[in-house]
């Protein structure tokens, strides 16, 4: 079975940021979550995909190809969504699908037309009168009209309202039914992830802090709580990171170590909850040294 | 053929809403001389004020987040800059041969008496150059720098000719000098020469490119 993308040891340097050592893999017919907080480096990683940045190290394949040799070879069968349209303001949506025609050889002008009438998208409006949901909706029915076999999509539920919200997540399940395509799903409505994704990739200050299965990621972590009175040293040095309230604390631990405290109270973590402490515990860590 | 073809027609669609605004410089190309009396430096006011529309696509891209559009197509590179530089010159030629075939009608038309109307076609040739000059110099410094942070680009080969009247008159170069040096059919293969050098520096700049 060969992965839709593979990312070995791939690294970035700038001046001011670095993205190291990330490597992680997505299987066909599986959709992927990208996460981690603001400037963790998810656009720089989707950009260096797309070949729009130079890696400074490691290696990408997408379908089995390298992303730099094979670069059109993959941008033909990859629908990109990105968190605001790439379209020139002027056009209008029937001008977008003309252009759009001009690059990519496989570009089918019924299905494209078909999918402006689904998303109610006006013809002959300009992109700059659309609402960024109908922008967004454009940017898919692009993705979506030469038979990409892969998507990309760098934070495209901000400023969706919960309606949009709700059709594209359906929208990404039913894409991947054939078995063949699959999603990198890039976004910070951890919720939509909970749904739908299947595997997650957290990134952090440029490192990787998990990949693998959606499942075995939150299941790696539990949600304690407890009173201050349970907030020992020990607990506290176990926790990745914690909060403390009036009446007591909450924090993340590691599954595996929830078993030395049977007096705190451990729940599920969500992916929200995950990414919020390990977030904090990062800065704990830095502030400490 | 399409590789390149495609990039043009891109290049026209970025450009389409602004087709008024062609047409007023085509309009003032045409205007000045007739007002000037002079059918001579028709073809260069043509040439310049058509060359102001170089920076056009890349302010449009530049505005509207195009390179990210430019990132996700399945195109090289090198026939994106191949295909603006086309876009280009097929637009001048398109307005350069608008101006040199109705500007003798509309002096005639207008019964206006007209100056150097026996060197048009050479002026033609030369405006031509002047413009094969200004792009090669530009269009690398837009895809390096910017529409706007680019702009300085335009002065080098300004500079280079005011340079070139500096020497002549400081070496008190005679007429039949000047007509050697200012020679249409040696200076438009240098021209095209030098858009070729500029149109190669732009695809490396492209390739090197992060956006």
């Amino acid at each position: 079975m060969t992965d839709a993308i593979v990312l070995s040891n791939v690294s970035k340097s700038y001046l001011d940021f670095s993205l190291s050592d990330i490597s992680f893999s997505l299987p066909k017919g599986y959709i992927m979550g990208f996460i981690g907080p603001n400037g963790a480096g998810k656009t720089t990683t989707i950009k260096l995909i797309l070949n729009m940045i130079k890696r400074s190290g490691g290696r990408i394949n997408v379908f089995g190809l390298d992303n730099q040799k094979d670069e059109t070879e993959i941008k033909l069968h990859t629908g990109v969504v990105f968190d605001s349209h790439y379209f020139f303001e002027e056009w209008t949506v029937k001008e977008v699908g003309q252009v759009m025609a001009l690059f990519f050889s496989n570009w089918q002008p019924a299905l494209f037309e078909r999918q402006v009438q689904q998303h109610q998208l006006p013809l002959n409006k300009k992109v700059s009168q659309l609402s960024k949901g109908m922008q967004l909706k454009l940017m898919l029915a692009c993705a979506l009209s030469h038979d990409a076999r892969l998507l990309i999509l760098d934070e495209p539920t901000s400023g969706l309202d919960p309606v949009a919200r709700e059709e594209l997540l359906e929208l990404l399940t039913n894409f991947i039914q054939d078995g063949e395509r699959s999603v990198l799903f890039s976004t910070h409505i951890t919720s939509d992830l909970e749904r739908i994704a299947d595997f997650i990739t957290f990134i952090h200050e440029g490192r990787l802090i998990y990949t693998g299965t959606k499942d075995d990621f939150v299941s790696a972590f539990r949600l304690v709580k407890g009173g201050l009175e349970d907030l020992s040293p020990e607990v506290k040095r176990d926790l990745i990171s914690f909060r403390t309230h009036s009446s007591g604390f909450e924090g993340l631990i590691h599954a595996e170590k929830i078993g030395l405290y049977p007096n705190l109270f451990a729940e599920d973590a969500t992916i929200d909850n995950i990414i919020v402490y390990t977030y904090k515990g990062s800065k704990t860590h830095e502030s400490n040294h | 053929m399409k590789a390149i073809i495609n990039p043009v027609k891109y290049n026209l669609f970025l450009v389409k809403p602004y087709w008024k605004q062609y047409l007023l410089l085509v309009g003032f190309a045409l205007g000045f001389p007739l007002l000037m009396k002079d059918l001579g430096v028709a073809p260069f006011y043509s040439a310049f004020l058509i060359f102001m529309t170089v920076s056009y696509t890349f302010s449009i891209e530049e505005k509207n987040n195009g390179m990210r559009f430019i990132g996700m197509v399945p195109f090289k590179r090198s026939q994106l800059v191949i295909g603006r530089y086309l876009m280009n010159l097929m637009l001048f030629l398109i307005f350069w041969l608008i101006v040199m075939l109705i500007e003798p009608i509309l002096f005639d038309l207008l019964n206006v008496t007209a100056k150097n109307h026996e060197n048009f076609w050479q002026s033609g040739l030369l405006a031509l150059v002047y413009y094969l000059i200004l792009a090669s110099f530009s269009l690398p410094g837009f895809y390096k720098y910017g529409a706007i942070k680019g702009r300085w680009m335009i002065y080098i080969p300004l500079v280079l000719i005011v340079l070139l009247v500096f020497i002549a008159q400081f070496f008190n170069w005679d007429s039949a000098k000047l007509e050697a040096l200012l020679n249409p059919m040696v200076l438009l293969p240098a021209g095209v020469l030098l858009l070729i050098l500029s149109l190669l520096v732009s695809i490396r700049i492209m390739d090197q490119k992060e956006f």
